[in-house]
């Protein structure tokens, strides 16, 4: 073997001479200033291509959009939605004063309804990512209530009901001038596109280079729009799942080691996700194979 | 509480469709729960759909049905403002039914 | 055919050889092997990317050094630390590669 100290001389020759023959050809590559709306125009164009008979909204269905008979299945399912259940439980949750007499309505904007699509924001005050279910838990703290889990039950429930509300509305993400916003969006994107866990997938593994393809039974549903019908009841879990559920049971699928629910890693990645979809309009609950 | 089922009927020509779904856990009685405990049997048995005083359909339904179980079928007669009623019984004994106007 | 069968001749009479020549694991190599597993996990976790099967060989090497089946904890030791390695070098790769990856 050769001596460590060699190598790692070696590779940072090598890096140094990357680095000059990159900023050669692109002066922007490699200390790029992150440019969100440069990102959102390239990102929405390589799926457009992609898929170009396919309208912007048609994203939020994910395999529905990329597969005919799974399509037909769905549209016989959507019959009777299985979240159903989970909707009008919400509903009621979210009605339900709290032991102060105080609702989750008090908590948002519009009283809560058709708002989902500007989570998640970021915090200019707090100076971090808040997704609905945050604010959810929030609420119910501030308010002298246990917060809920995040990734199944009540939850889901609530955010399926809250969503609903919001349906057909574009996903409408700002990303404000502030540096901590800027450095949160870069985290997510530099979260979706880094290969982890035992199998070396990135996000963009699947949902980028892999969208539309079949992965065994399923059909990988694009990055383009795919927090847009959140939260799902998946058949496979026989249950709801919010966001968190989804990212984490993505994480374990690579062998990776999955975060704390709203962990800000996940926050910052659902940020990027978010207002990569801007546009998408929200068709949340959703169900998925 | 809200109720276990959903049903719609609808009536064309001389037909009438109906689908229901039934919110239920449906266990089998050979699944483990993560402490590795048998989670008991709980299912339903019976599931019966009425229409104008009499039984449209029974089904006797067991372990092997799904959770949450789906069901389509449909009859001849039945005009829209009609009646139907449909009714669940279990293992346990719980039941629950629901009428609803055929539409 | 029987080039087959010669090879494999050989290859079992290298396994009985090396099986010969193989040792119990002290309880000291299998605890510095468990240490050193250890310390490359800690550096993926500090890099915030453990991988769910190193994490699972690390957890059944300490069971095994717990019950004293020294070999197997430092069989499974050896594997924790294998897989905490690569999970630390992709990372440390990751920091820069996944731009290459970036729709633009």
């Amino acid at each position: 073997m050769r001596p460590r100290s060699s190598r790692r001389a070696r590779a940072a020759t090598l890096l140094a001479l990357g680095a000059v023959v990159a900023t050669g050809l692109h002066p922007s590559r490699a200390e790029e200033r992150p440019d969100p709306a440069a990102d959102l125009r390239a990102f929405q164009a390589h799926f457009r291509d992609r898929f170009p008979q396919l309208p912007i909204a048609e994203f939020a269905n994910g395999p529905y959009a990329m597969d005919a008979g799974m399509r037909q299945q769905w549209e016989e399912i959507m019959q009777f939605p299985p979240y159903d259940f989970a909707v009008e439980e919400g509903k009621q949750a979210f009605e339900t004063p709290f032991a102060n007499g105080k609702r989750y309505a008090d908590c948002f904007p519009e009283g809560g309804t058709g708002i989902r699509q500007t989570f998640p924001y970021f915090d200019t005050a707090a100076g971090e990512v808040v997704t609905l279910d945050l604010a959810i838990n929030r609420c119910r703290e501030r308010n002298g209530e246990k917060p809920l889990p995040y990734q199944t039950g009540l939850m889901a429930s609530i955010t399926a009901y809250m969503a609903e509300t919001s349906r057909g509305k574009p996903f409408d993400i700002r990303i404000p001038d502030d540096k901590r916003a800027l450095a949160a969006y870069e985290d997510g994107k530099r979260f979706f596109y880094s290969r982890r866990g035992q199998l070396n997938f990135s996000c963009a593994s699947c949902h980028v280079q892999a969208a539309g393809q079949r992965l065994r039974g399923d059909v990988l549903a694009p990055a383009l729009g795919i927090l847009a019908s959140f939260p799902i009841y998946r058949s496979e879990w026989g249950s709801m799942g919010t966001v968190d559920r989804r990212f984490t049971s993505c994480s374990a699928q690579t062998r990776s080691e999955p975060f704390a629910p709203q962990d800000p890693g996940y926050r910052n990645l659902e940020y990027f996700l978010s207002y990569m979809s801007n546009g998408v309009p929200i068709a949340g609950p959703g169900t998925r194979p | 509480m809200p109720s276990t089922i959903r049903v719609r009927a609808t009536a064309s020509g001389e037909r009438t469709e109906v689908q229901a779904l039934v919110q239920h856990p449906m266990e089998s009685g050979f699944v483990k729960d993560s402490n590795g405990q048998t989670i008991p049997p709980h299912y339903i048995e019976v599931l019966t759909f009425e229409h104008d005083g009499k039984v449209l359909l029974t089904a006797y339904w067991g372990p092997a049905v799904s959770k949450d179980p789906y069901v389509k079928f449909a009859f001849a007669g039945g005009k829209k403002g009609d009646e139907l009623k449909v009714n669940w019984t279990d293992n346990l004994g719980k039941s629950d039914s629901l009428a609803a106007k055929i539409l | 055919m029987r080039r087959t069968w010669r090879r494999c001749a050989l290859a079992c009479a290298g396994m009985l050889l090396l099986a010969a020549g193989a040792r119990a694991a002290t309880e000291a190599e299998a605890g510095a092997a468990l240490r050193a597993a250890e310390q490359q996990q800690a550096e993926a976790a500090r890099l915030r990317n453990r991988w769910i099967p190193a994490e699972a060989a690390l957890k059944a090497a300490r069971e095994a050094l717990r019950t004293r089946d020294y070999d197997r904890a430092t069989e499974l030791a050896g594997r924790a630390e294998a897989l905490a390695r690569r999970s630390v070098e992709q990372a440390r790769e990751q920091e820069t590669a996944w731009r290459d990856a970036v729709i633009r």
